[in-house]
């Protein structure tokens, strides 16, 4: 029998059941006695090796059998779910994740799981826990921690759901009840392609029947118009995968900075159901696990300070993922210790990122998101948990790349709040069209905070530089003309139109030629060279046929 | 006439093998489920002439759906599929009324050598 044709389904089912056995690992860290969970995770190492014998990958079946025979001890009663187990069960989902690796990429084996069987078959739970089956979890008890009331893990229990028999079934047996097809990404990718080259061509529509000023073909566009936002919508409803596609990366990365650091945490999750195109989901991994390190390892307290400030010993970090209308809000909060505005200031003026008089002219928000300043978070405080070289900058300019915003609040002793807004797509954008000497370039609106016509009048002078009030906020002015190298414009009207951005955490107004409003664009890639030049997104054609560069204003600046 | 055929699997990946195997040697797959309430509720509304039945699934197991089935039509002809490590089960399926057991990973020429023989009797 010819197994090759399978070999697809086999790496996407496994793979689901090695996402469902980590999620279900982590859940029953937090309510270990969860009947559900333990039969599941039993029957996902089960249905694993079973398959994977079928297309005869011996390594997998070793690995999935060790840990089905590991579960059916628990599951008999034999042996406590504790970390010491947990641990063995994560290490072996990334081995077989590693093993379809190299199966996907038709390569020899290239990871060891010879030792792997024989740990799982020796392990026997550290002694001196024993006795206490709930208490087992890593996170739990400092000595002077109170045993997590039961209203508490109930919720654990709640909020890192199994996912139930029912969406398994759903998810399973949809190809064949509800006559629904599997069909391939990049296929996908060119209808998108496609429903972009539609939007342009409307434009293009639109601006002949405009010349033409002929009521009937205006009437035709416009209901071409209607119909293709609706094409649009349906297209990209088809690439959204579910927020949990990623998410249980996030529960283990939490879980391992939790015992590393040796706290105590609670993690929540909502909106994994939550829909995302499949482009910024996977552009949205990095940041989101370091933003979630940095909760745990630098806002959650360790236990003695929380009790001390009179919360429990317990940490709790939130991960929140809604949708608000065309945009994806996601947020990440914790109830730690949060941050000071001012102590904010003083080590961005003791690391001469900035000078005491501007420190003094920032507003509360400004100072939070003074983190998000290149060589603010400098080598020497990245741990090894936090670390791997990655800092709120770089978290910044990647949520900046996918057309979204950074927000952060905090309050002091509280805890903090960072937020996430992005666009459901980024094939398709709204962009603010600028004039600036002679070209024509675009800007997304999302890094556009709104559009100002300022009067000369309005301009002050502070030190060097050109500023004007907004909002009760001092914004410094700058010449997109400027940073794009071409001649000044001249304002001889004395009404200078920019827009306002925000660039390394601060509020700029951005000076242009003429604002020439907001277009719906479809987005391409430059392709080589281009697309190594700083600041540029992308290229996008204009109803008429001419080409406009979009700009990523805060790589510009 | 071909004979009818459910397939009771809760992975996709063995329900699609299984299913070209039978395919091939001319049965019909009339029905198929992925966990034991299911294949309870569609052996009721398929009435197939002959079930493949896993024994590791969520939502019920083979071995209570097997009882339910047989309960429910005593002339109901069941086949148990199981991967290793579930061979106890074996006598607990065979009490309850199971024909036959095959094991996994499916070897075509057995699976359908076990089938045939449940079929003629």
């Amino acid at each position: 029998m010819d197994m090759s044709q399978y070999k697809a389904l086999f790496l996407s089912e496994s793979r689901e059941y090695l996402r469902s056995i980590a999620e279900q690992v982590v859940a029953l860290e937090q309510s270990p006695a969860e009947r559900g969970a333990i039969d599941a995770l039993f029957r996902g190492a089960h249905s694993l090796k079973g398959m994977a014998a079928s297309m005869e990958y011996g390594d997998v079946v070793v690995v999935a059998h060790s840990m089905e025979d590991l579960m059916a001890r628990v599951r008999d009663g034999a042996l406590p779910f504790g970390a010491g187990v947990a641990d063995l069960l994560l290490e072996g989902v990334d081995l077989i994740d590693a093993l379809l690796k190299d199966v996907e990429e038709e390569r020899p084996s290239s990871v060891p799981t010879d030792g792997y069987p024989a740990r799982l078959a020796a392990y026997v739970p550290p002694p001196e826990k024993k006795a206490k089956k709930t208490d087992e979890a890593p996170e739990v008890s400092s000595p002077a921690a109170e045993p997590a009331p039961a209203v508490e893990s109930a919720q654990a229990a709640e909020s890192v759901p199994t996912p139930s028999a029912e969406t398994e079934r759903a998810k399973e047996s949809a190809p064949e009840l509800g006559g629904t097809v599997r069909v391939k990404t990049e296929l996908l990718d060119h209808l998108i392609n496609l429903t972009g080259e539609l939007v342009t061509n409307k434009q293009r529509l639109l601006s002949i029947g405009r010349d033409l000023a002929s009521p009937a073909l205006n009437d035709a566009v416009s209901e071409t118009s209607k119909l293709l936002r609706a094409l649009h919508d349906e297209v990209m409803k088809v690439r959204l995968m579910p927020f949990e596609a990623i998410s249980d990366r996030f529960q283990r990365s939490v879980r391992a900075v939790a015992k590393k650091s040796g706290k105590e945490i609670h993690f929540e999750l909502t909106g994994r159901e939550i829909g995302l195109d499949r482009g910024v989901l996977e552009q949205l991994v990095d940041p989101l696990n370091h933003i979630l390190r940095n909760a745990v390892d630098h806002g959650i307290e360790d236990g003695e300070e929380r009790e001390r400030a009179g919360k429990p010993a317990r940490g709790l970090v939130k991960l929140s993922v809604s949708r608000d209308r065309d945009r994806i809000h996601i947020t990440v909060r914790d109830d730690g210790r949060g941050m000071e505005p001012q102590a904010m200031i003083d080590a961005a003026v003791r690391k001469g990122l900035i000078t005491p008089e501007e420190g003094e002219l920032l507003s509360p928000r400004q100072a939070l998101m003074l983190s998000c300043i290149p060589g603010f978070s400098t080598a020497k405080e990245v741990t090894d948990i936090s670390g791997r070289g990655v800092g709120m900058d770089a978290v910044n300019a990647a949520i900046a790349k996918l057309g979204g915003t950074l927000g952060i609040e905090s309050e002091p002793g509280q805890g903090t709040v960072i937020t996430l807004k992005l666009p459901l797509t980024i094939a398709i954008i709204h962009a603010l069209l600028v004039q600036c000497g002679p070209i024509k370039t675009a800007i997304p609106v999302n890094a556009v905070q709104r559009t100002v016509e300022l009067s000369r009048r309005q301009i002050e002078t502070v030190g060097k530089r050109q500023m004007f009030q907004l909002d009760d906020e001092s914004i410094p002015l700058l010449s997109l003309n400027r940073v794009l190298g071409l001649p000044l414009g001249r304002f001889p009207d004395g009404i200078l139109p920019l827009f306002v951005t925000e660039a390394k955490g601060r509020r700029v107004g951005m000076v242009v030629d003429r604002l020439l409003g907001q277009h719906e664009l479809f987005v391409k890639r430059l392709g080589r060279p281009l697309d190594g030049v700083t600041g540029l997104a992308g290229g996008a054609t204009l109803g008429d046929g001419e080409i406009v560069t979009i700009l990523d204003i805060s790589e510009l600046l | 006439m071909a004979i009818k055929v459910m397939i009771v699997d809760d992975s996709m990946f063995m329900r699609k093998m299984l299913r070209d195997i039978l395919t091939e040697e001319g049965y019909e797959i009339t029905a198929e489920a992925s966990d034991g309430e299911e294949a309870v509720a569609k052996y009721r509304e398929s009435l197939p002439d002959l079930v493949t039945l896993d024994i590791v699934m969520p939502n019920k197991g083979g071995i209570e759906a097997l009882q339910e089935i047989m309960a429910y039509d005593a002339a109901a002809r069941v086949v148990m599929c199981s991967a290793i490590g579930q061979e106890a089960l074996t006598t607990a399926a065979t009490e309850a009324g199971a024909k036959a057991f095959i094991l996994k990973p499916f070897n075509p020429e057995l699976v359908t050598r076990v089938l045939r023989e449940v079929v003629q009797g």
